[in-house]
């Protein structure tokens, strides 16, 4: 690899990519994704919390980053563009937790999605509605803490250190009260709608 | 899904705004806006990897995957020791069989050439120093002998080119041999102690010619021990 390769920016390497199609251009893209195959796989351990697991999405991530290479018009930073692809993989991978319910017992390793009713709801109303429905009744924090739990699956020990959450109980602490909030909504919601009666949680 | 207030891919441009601007501030109105941002700000910054993530292996393995769907050498595009992640025997697969397919259409035909012969060479010069007890090739481990890594050839004025590689624990000279698209025996240059080699327009090597194709290689050596053989690799004499 020649070090005007490796000084080359992001957006010199895709377009050379782009542009030839030959081992120069291929090269150039070995280099793009090269500088991205680490912060990839940890996004996904972090994820996942299984190497092997997280190998498996870190790679189908880099190759539908290389695939999709073409496709990038690089009206956006790389970074952020591989970062959408490897958490689409992720996000696809991963169960959703629910709204509503708190988790006595971590399972992320459970594969595939289901469709319990906040999913459901959450595919029926959109993100947008989801995102008014924690903005109105949740504080700052737990806003944050339960949208990167419930939708984009983060496991509960990487909210705590990604918010920098200094006190015991971290992240779990705040989706407890986030969720005790969001079931009285919606059970306001269910009152007001006439709809009446509890889910039996 | 609803429309989004954001791209995604807005993230990185939108993360290095100050804190009070409106694209930021708006963005983090939202939970949604929030969350990816934090998001994104994690995998821009992983901070400390846990130890239990094996990294460096896995970067390792996850470059040389690329560079396997690239139809790159590993070497080429910068991956570590470590093999790709796909099953053994696929990564292990023989190259005769389909790789002409994959990399003929692929390539410019002279750098198909190029590498043509600096497989075959390869091999040859495998096969060649199979007696030797400290073998490297391609600059990965073979045995327990020191890797021998070249650097990229560097173009220097008037046509000179610098031919690098990593200095070698413990040698105390080097020595360039250069092979000719037939594998003969072109030249060999004792290189002291330096971890390079100069060549000049007017002062190649006897039986090395400007604009000719040739393969290189190094030896590392400590007195008459050899300690460690890099890659052989082409080279296009300017």
């Amino acid at each position: 690899m020649s070090e005007e390769l490796r000084q080359a920016s992001d957006e010199e390497l895709l377009r050379r990519a782009k542009e030839d199609p030959g081992a120069a251009g291929r090269i150039a893209a070995g280099e793009l994704l090269g500088r991205y195959s680490e912060r990839v796989y940890l996004y996904c351990f972090r994820m996942v919390r299984e190497r092997e697991r997280a190998l498996d999405l870190a790679q189908d991530a880099m190759i539908d980053a290389l695939r999709g290479l073409g496709r990038f018009e690089g009206r956006s930073r790389f970074s952020s563009w591989i970062f959408a692809v490897a958490r689409n993989r992720c996000r696809t991978a991963l169960r959703p937790r629910s709204l509503t319910r708190d988790e006595e017992i971590e399972t992320d390793d459970l594969p595939g999605r289901e469709a319990d009713p906040e999913s459901q709801w959450i595919d029926r109303e959109g993100e947008d509605a989801l995102d008014r429905l924690v903005t109105e009744n949740l504080a700052p924090g737990e806003r944050e803490a339960i949208w990167l739990r419930c939708v984009e699956g983060m496991p509960v020990d990487e909210i705590t250190r990604v918010l920098e959450l200094p006190n015991a109980t971290g992240a779990r602490g705040l989706l407890q009260t986030a969720r005790r909030k969001l079931r009285a909504a919606l059970e306001r919601r269910r009152f007001e709608r006439g709809e009446g009666g509890t889910d039996g949680r | 899904m609803d429309a989004e207030p954001f791209r995604i891919e807005e993230l990185a441009e939108i993360a290095a705004l100050p804190p009070d601007h409106p694209r930021r501030v708006a963005l983090e109105a939202s939970a949604r806006g929030r969350a990816l941002l934090v998001s994104y700000e994690a995998f821009a910054r992983p901070g400390a990897p846990p130890p239990q993530a094996g990294v460096a292996q896995a970067k390792a393995q996850l470059d040389a995957r690329i560079a396997r769907e690239l139809r790159l050498e590993p070497a080429a595009a910068g991956a570590a020791e470590h093999g790709p992640r796909e099953p053994s025997a696929r990564s292990r697969a023989p190259r005769a069989s389909g790789w002409r397919w994959s990399w003929a259409g692929a390539l410019r035909p002279a750098f198909a050439a190029v590498l043509v012969v600096a497989l075959a060479g390869g091999l040859w010069l495998s096969t060649r120093h199979a007696g030797s007890p400290e073998r490297i090739v391609r600059g990965h481990r073979v045995g327990e002998a020191a890797a021998l890594v070249l650097l990229p050839p560097r173009p220097l004025d008037h046509g000179a080119i610098e031919l690098r590689w990593q200095p070698v624990a413990g040698a105390d000279h080097y020595e360039v041999e250069f092979f000719g698209p037939d594998l003969a025996d072109l030249a060999r240059v004792p290189c002291g102690a330096q971890a390079e080699l100069r060549l000049l327009p007017g002062a190649l090597p006897a039986g090395v010619r400007p604009g000719m194709s040739v393969l290189w290689q190094v030896t590392a050596r400590r007195g008459n021990v050899q300690l460690a053989v890099s890659e052989v690799a082409p080279l296009r004499i300017p």
